[in-house]
């Protein structure tokens, strides 16, 4: 009888604290949003290229290789380097899982690019891009 | 739970168990207490029973007698009238959050029931941090899905402070002041600034007396400055040995004798005043914190570090200005804090009001088109076309109370911040005109102005300025019985000579028209991106930013988008001819979007590159308006896997967009006509081709070059027929290089457009010679 009352009252007690107490089932659903996670797969276009692939002043490693953020972290804007190749930057979205596969164009086919400039004659006749003009009309 | 009866058995058990326990030889004291508890219980239990059963009866004999009395000498009393309804709009303050919505009754905030006060004629405004404009809310598809907008999270963070434009947490006290780019700050932040400011005892001490004393600050350039400042020293040494002899210790009551150093007195004196103005403008800047280490300001110099403070000051107060100490940035820099914070606050709930209400006049109709700011209502009368932004924003502030600087501080002082998580106010607006309708007869009219075609450099490759008379405006019309009611006359833009892309690699000069006639808008995307066409210079899409402590190139997909710095803004409309007999739409890529070049809308020599771009916050009023009053289906964001490479400095840039936004289609479309305008100078049609910038080198000549009409992937099989496999483009000459006696070969060269409607000269052309 004294452990029945003693369960009792035990019982009563966690039903009590159990009431007041801050709902946990939030609190586990809030920090499993925040450690959401993304795999980014880092691969370029030859497949054999090396490019070593660097976010600012950090290395993230050499393709092909798989990085995990954080789930909407922010944009990363990454860098493509190989010997050999032109250096590609782009930007990786961190709000679903991917492969970036970045396509590597080799230093002697920059004419296939968009922005190719062919080179200038030594002498075209009129002043130096960096020697500014006072005839250049300020906004077109 | 236990019950009582169970406590009873309970007791009756234990009472048991110690009796048995009196046969026993270890019977002690404590089990003696025991039995004293219970039987005191018992008893108890027992008396109050009986005192029940022995009551009960009593009053039923004593009511009986008088009830049969009564039934004797009374007829049978009137049934009790049913107790009143209960007043809809009862406090009621135990409803759960989504029920709920506070109303102010005579003064007395009261939480009450949602359905019952929009029943009763109140209007809900979200007052809460989690409002976004009508583009950017919640949307379910039919299945009732939560449709995914992209950006609504991005506008809600940044109308917080909580990150920048990327999505990246913001740093402490960095603040975002986007109301210039049409994201108001949320209400939580305007707490902070109200509070803020009440007890900072810097702004207290500046005297903006003295800043209203002046109009404008006069910015030099840096060498005319130190000129100025050199010049400025020498007349106060001179000064300062003629005050010494004529023994007079200030320069204002020293009166000099001749012409000359009367001059140089007032220019000293106006020299002084100004530099004790500007001692309070950087107090003011300082105190308000706009003055950032990085900025390197020079005190009492109007450098580029203080451009960079007034800059934030005007975006924080969205003044729309240059960066310079001109009327509108003085004006507001003499006004105290309160009474500014008190300006945002009415801005800020002017979105909120307009969001709710699905309302859009807001007096630009009368201040531009007075002439027509009428219509005859049903009954026959005239009535004017009222600014009803200003009416209801009135009638929200009364209600609410907040009316006055000092009535919104203690607003905001009585309640914390968590209270603006949600908070949903009901306000009784004044009724809407009898135009009003879930479907209204809507039409958009863009009127050009005045249209320059010619080239805007001399033959001697000398800038030529081409005055606008007319600046292009946008007219939102509805139709009611017979008459056109403008709504809204806002600034725009239109097309004009624009910096574009050779195939070479080489940036020329192309003229981006506007064209002229009748399209609709169909579709309307919330949060869109912009494809750059293949001809935009390449130095627009490549930005420098520090990205994880290192300071690189990187793609500018601020431009992009989506966001508020993209190039279609926070929302576009999209222009399209409409197919007939089944025929797709053409699109000619003109769009009536949202602009961040917000200066751009103002400014008499600046171009858009054929679309019409609108302030931010009046594209997004602009759509919210049409997505309230016309039927639209919701289709969500549309996803894109466009990719493009491009070269720039030796380094390639690899542009991925993931999505084009969120859009709406309206059905039926909205009608759209833009008007040809003014045409000036000699040339009467619009120049086709690529015209040398002056002074800029270019590859050897090439006499025909392939111009690729950029269009975004899916939207090529739509392209015209004319434009499909590019117009051949001649590259003009730089005008420099032609003999001046001939006529300029950029006229004989290029041909004129022949796609476009001739154009019919509606006022006198007026020759470039004017300029």
């Amino acid at each position: 009888m004294r452990y029945f009352i003693i369960f009792g009252i035990g019982l009563g007690v966690c039903l009590q604290v159990s009431a007041q107490a801050p709902k946990p089932a939030k609190a586990t659903e809030s920090s499993a949003v925040s450690t959401k996670r993304v795999t980014i797969n880092f691969g370029t276009s030859p497949s054999g290229t090396e490019a070593v692939v660097t976010f600012g002043k950090k290395m993230l490693g050499v393709v092909p290789f798989s990085h995990v953020f954080e789930y909407d972290s922010g944009p990363v804007d990454v860098t493509f380097r190989a010997p050999g190749y032109y250096p590609v930057n782009t930007r990786v979205f961190t709000t679903k899982s991917y492969l970036v596969k970045v396509r590597m164009t080799p230093l002697d086919a920059g004419q296939d690019l968009l922005g190719y400039k062919e080179k200038l004659p030594d002498d075209a006749g009129v002043p130096a891009e960096d020697q500014p003009s006072k005839s250049v009309p300020k906004t077109p | 739970m236990l019950s009582g009866r169970g406590l009873t058995a309970d007791c009756l058990n234990a009472a048991i168990e110690l009796i048995l326990t009196l046969d026993k030889p270890d019977f002690s004291v404590v089990d003696l207490m025991r039995i004293f508890w219970i039987i005191s219980i018992v008893v108890g239990l027992g008396l109050l029973l009986a005192s029940q059963m022995i009551n009960t009866p009593d009053q039923e004999k004593i009511h009986e007698p008088l009830a049969d009395k009564a039934s004797v000498e009374n007829p049978p009393p009137r049934p009790p009238p049913p107790p009143p309804p209960p007043d809809p709009l009862r406090p009621q303050p135990d409803l759960p959050e989504a029920d709920r919505m506070t109303v102010f009754i005579k003064g007395e905030e009261r939480i009450v029931d949602r359905r019952a006060a929009i029943e009763a004629g109140f209007t809900e405004i979200e007052l809460g941090d989690d409002w976004t404009p009508v583009i950017f809310e919640e949307k379910r598809d039919e299945s009732g899905r939560l449709l995914l907008n992209r950006y609504r999270k991005t506008f809600l963070d940044l109308a917080d402070d909580k990150t920048d434009g990327d999505g990246r947490p913001l740093k402490r006290k960095e603040r975002n002041y986007l109301e210039v780019f049409g994201i108001p700050p949320s209400m939580k932040i305007m707490r902070q600034r109200f509070l803020k400011d009440d007890q900072s005892t810097c702004l207290k001490e500046i005297d903006y007396d003295l800043i209203s004393s002046l109009k404008n600050l006069t910015y030099r350039r840096e060498k005319r400055e130190q000129r100025h400042l050199g010049q400025m020293r020498r007349y106060r040494k001179q000064f300062k040995k003629l005050m010494k002899k004529a023994q007079v210790s200030s320069l204002i009551d020293f009166k000099p004798k001749t012409k000359e150093l009367k001059r140089k007195r007032k220019k000293l004196l106006a020299h002084q005043k100004e530099m004790r103005v500007l001692a309070e403008i950087e107090k003011r800047l300082g105190c308000d914190g706009h003055m950032h280490k990085r900025y390197r300001h020079k005190k009492g110099r109007l450098d580029q570090g203080l451009r960079n403070a007034v800059r934030r000051f005007q975006r924080k107060h969205k003044i729309y200005e240059r960066t310079r100490l001109a009327k509108k940035t003085m004006k507001m820099m003499a006004t105290p804090p309160a009474e500014t914070n008190h300006l945002a606050l009415v801005r800020v709930l002017q979105e909120r009001i307009i969001s709710a209400t699905g309302i859009l006049e807001d007096g630009s109709v009368q201040e531009r088109m007075p002439k027509n700011s009428t219509f005859i209502g049903m009954d026959g009368q005239s009535r004017p076309i009222r600014n009803l932004v200003d009416e209801f924003t009135k009638t929200l502030l009364s209600e609410i109370a907040i009316d006055t600087p000092q009535k919104a501080v203690g607003f905001f002082k009585s309640r914390n911040s968590d209270r603006f998580q949600s908070y949903r106010v009901g306000i009784k607006f004044p009724p809407l005109p009898e135009y009003y309708g879930s479907q209204m007869d809507l039409k958009l009219e863009i009127d050009r102005g005045t249209v320059w075609y010619e080239i805007p450099f001399t033959e001697s490759g000398r800038a030529r300025y081409q005055r606008r008379k007319k600046m292009p405006r946008m007219t939102l019309y509805t139709r009611y019985k017979d008459q056109s009611i403008p709504l809204i006359n806002w600034p725009t833009t239109i097309g004009g000579w624009r910096e574009e892309l050779g195939p070479d690699g080489y940036v020329y000069l192309k003229y981006k028209n506007s064209d002229v006639g009748d399209r609709v808008i169909r579709k309307i995307v919330a949060g869109p991106t912009w494809i750059p066409p293949k001809t935009e210079p390449l130095s627009a899409l490549v930005k420098r930013r520090r990205v994880n402590g290192l300071t690189q190139n990187t793609v500018n997909y601020d431009a992009m988008g989506p966001g508020y710095l993209s190039a279609y803004g926070l929302v576009a409309g999209y222009f399209v001819i409409p197919g007939k007999n089944g025929r797709p739409d053409r699109d000619l890529m003109i769009r009536a979007h949202g602009s961040s070049n917000y200066m751009s809308i103002f400014s008499e020599s600046k171009y858009s590159h054929g679309c019409h771009r609108l302030m931010n916050h009046h594209a997004v009023r602009l759509y919210g308006f049409m997505l309230k009053h016309r039927n639209h289906t919701v289709h969500g964001d549309h996803p894109s896997s466009f990719k493009r490479q491009f070269l720039y400095n030796d380094e390639v840039y690899r542009i991925h967009v993931p999505s084009r936004g969120f859009r709406y289609v309206m059905d039926p479309p909205v009608p759209v006509t833009v008007l040809r305008g003014q045409i000036y100078g000699k040339q009467k049609r619009r120049i086709e081709g690529l015209v040398k910038i002056p002074g800029k080198r270019y590859p050897g000549p090439k006499e025909e070059i392939d111009e690729d009409e950029d269009r975004p992937d899916d939207q090529k099989k739509e392209a015209p027929s004319s434009d499909k496999g590019g117009t051949p483009i001649k590259i003009v000459g730089p005008p420099k290089t032609v003999p001046s006696e001939s006529k300029s070969v950029v006229e004989k060269v290029a041909k004129p457009d022949t796609s476009t409607a001739p154009e019919t000269k509606t006022k006198p052309s007026k020759g470039a010679s004017k300029q």
